[in-house]
């Protein structure tokens, strides 16, 4: 599966991942509860200078950072159109500052220290007989699979463009499907090979 | 290291193995018991769905495959521990996004903890000399570099039995050398299908799969020769899935 770790040393390299887990959980439920622009702006704004700070580390995210750009800029106009801009700064600024912080997680925190965080979390479920370790894992590869998506959708894009000159946009979406549902198949037998399930 | 006296045995007996309307073995017997076996053949020829066989991903219609004793339809969990499979493409294999994450995850069948784990895995590329690898993104190594990370994977995990499923194909010539010097060194059996032939040719044993079928097996040399004249034979535009001449059919060997 591809990856969006960066073996860049940064400082959020040496945060816990449990902690980068909370901030987000925190802070995403912080931006969608608050809805004046005047303290989403603020907020936003510490997101980005942090995504910043990271330097070159985010280097391999930053097709990504550009297409939710473009993806907010879109949200942005359409709410422009219909007269509502206020809600259209609001529902940029969030998903712009939620995108961000994912992408930091997925920039600077290995697998497996995720894997840990979730199987502290799910530990009561292990007294009940609950297979934790499987279900972390589970939760884990959920989210690798996200960043294995965007991964993907660069390399298939790039391919595109060398073929037409053209961005593929929404013809990718279903090749892009179907690799990500044969790559699931093949991450199955992987695993299956390599744990026995 | 596996001594040769305790040389792992794959045994296969009368499977058959459909895959929709495909039959891809009809009753195919072999029993593997040498240390390095080459599987070699067309594409489509079966040799991947042998090793799924081996590694319990496709049960078989009929018929039994037994991997040290243990069936590897009944014995799933004891698999891990018995034969290690290494796919065609790194991509499929890596999960974790470091190095050090990827090997210390091939011990988890183990029972040992993460942290236990990932010590032995920095101890096992240490003693490769590969020490600086540990902490390097998988997204940063050459194709190469996957493959070897691939292979380390399984060797960490010590199993007995290793499939390499045409671990040359996306190589340049020094990876190649370089894979090719670990499978010598490596004291487990394996068995590695390939379609460069070189690195199979000085095998004990060669099995050359034609439609599921077992079309010749023996010395690698003399099988390797043979499938090469078969080649030759049919021309450049033919595969062995087109019906074949009368003289290209007697330079079978079984």
């Amino acid at each position: 599966m591809r990856s969006l770790y960066s073996d860049r040393r940064t400082w959020l390299h040496a945060v816990p991942a449990g902690a980068k887990l909370l901030a987000i959980a925190a802070l995403g439920t912080a931006f969608f509860m608050i809805d004046r622009p005047s303290w989403l702006a603020p907020g936003a704004s510490v997101v980005a200078i942090a995504f910043v700070s990271l330097g070159r580390s985010v280097r391999p995210a930053l097709r990504l950072v550009v297409s939710i750009t473009v993806a907010s800029a879109l949200v942005a106009g359409f709410h422009m159109v219909v007269g509502q801009a206020g809600i259209g700064l609001v529902s940029v600024l969030r998903l712009m500052s939620a995108s961000l912080l994912g992408v930091m997680l997925a920039v600077t925190t290995r697998f497996d220290e995720l894997l840990d965080v979730f199987e502290t979390l799910l530990r009561p479920f292990e007294r009940l007989g609950f297979p934790t370790g499987r279900l972390a894992l589970g939760l884990g590869l959920m989210l690798r699979f996200t960043e294995h998506f965007f991964v993907q959708w660069r390399r298939m894009d790039d391919a595109h463009r060398a073929r037409t000159g053209k961005p593929g946009g929404m013809a990718l979406l279903a090749p892009l499907t179907v690799r990500m549902l044969l790559t699931a198949r093949r991450v199955a037998d992987a695993l299956a090979a390599r744990l026995g399930g | 290291m596996v001594s040769r006296d305790a040389a792992p045995r794959i045994r296969i007996d009368g499977v058959t193995l459909s895959r929709g309307t495909t039959t891809v073995f009809r009753g195919l017997s072999l029993a593997l018991t040498e240390r390095r076996i080459g599987l070699i053949g067309d594409n489509g020829a079966g040799k991947s769905s042998l090793f799924r066989l081996i590694c319990g991903l496709d049960a078989p219609a009929s018929g039994t495959v037994e991997v040290c004793g243990c069936d590897v339809r009944t014995g799933r969990a004891r698999l891990p521990g018995l034969v290690g499979l290494m796919f065609q493409t790194p991509d499929d294999q890596i999960v974790f996004p470091t190095v050090v994450e990827e090997l210390a995850f091939s011990l988890s069948p183990t029972g040992i903890s993460r942290r236990e784990a990932r010590a032995r895995a920095r101890d096992f590329l240490a003693q490769r000399g590969l020490a600086d690898w540990a902490d390097r993104a998988v997204e940063s190594l050459s194709q190469g570099q996957r493959q070897h990370v691939c292979l380390l994977a399984m060797l960490i995990a010590a199993p007995r039995v290793l499939l390499l499923d045409e671990p040359y194909a996306s190589l340049d010539l020094p990876g190649q050398a370089v894979l090719a010097a670990d499978i010598e060194q490596a004291g487990q059996q394996i068995l590695v299908s390939t379609h460069v032939l070189e690195h199979v040719r000085h095998f004990e044993r060669v099995i050359w799969i034609e439609r599921g079928a077992v079309r010749a097996d023996g010395e690698g040399a003399g099988v390797c020769a043979a499938y090469e004249a078969d080649v030759r034979a049919r021309g450049p535009r033919r595969s062995a899935g087109d019906p074949q001449p009368e003289a290209s059919r007697h330079a079978q060997l079984v």
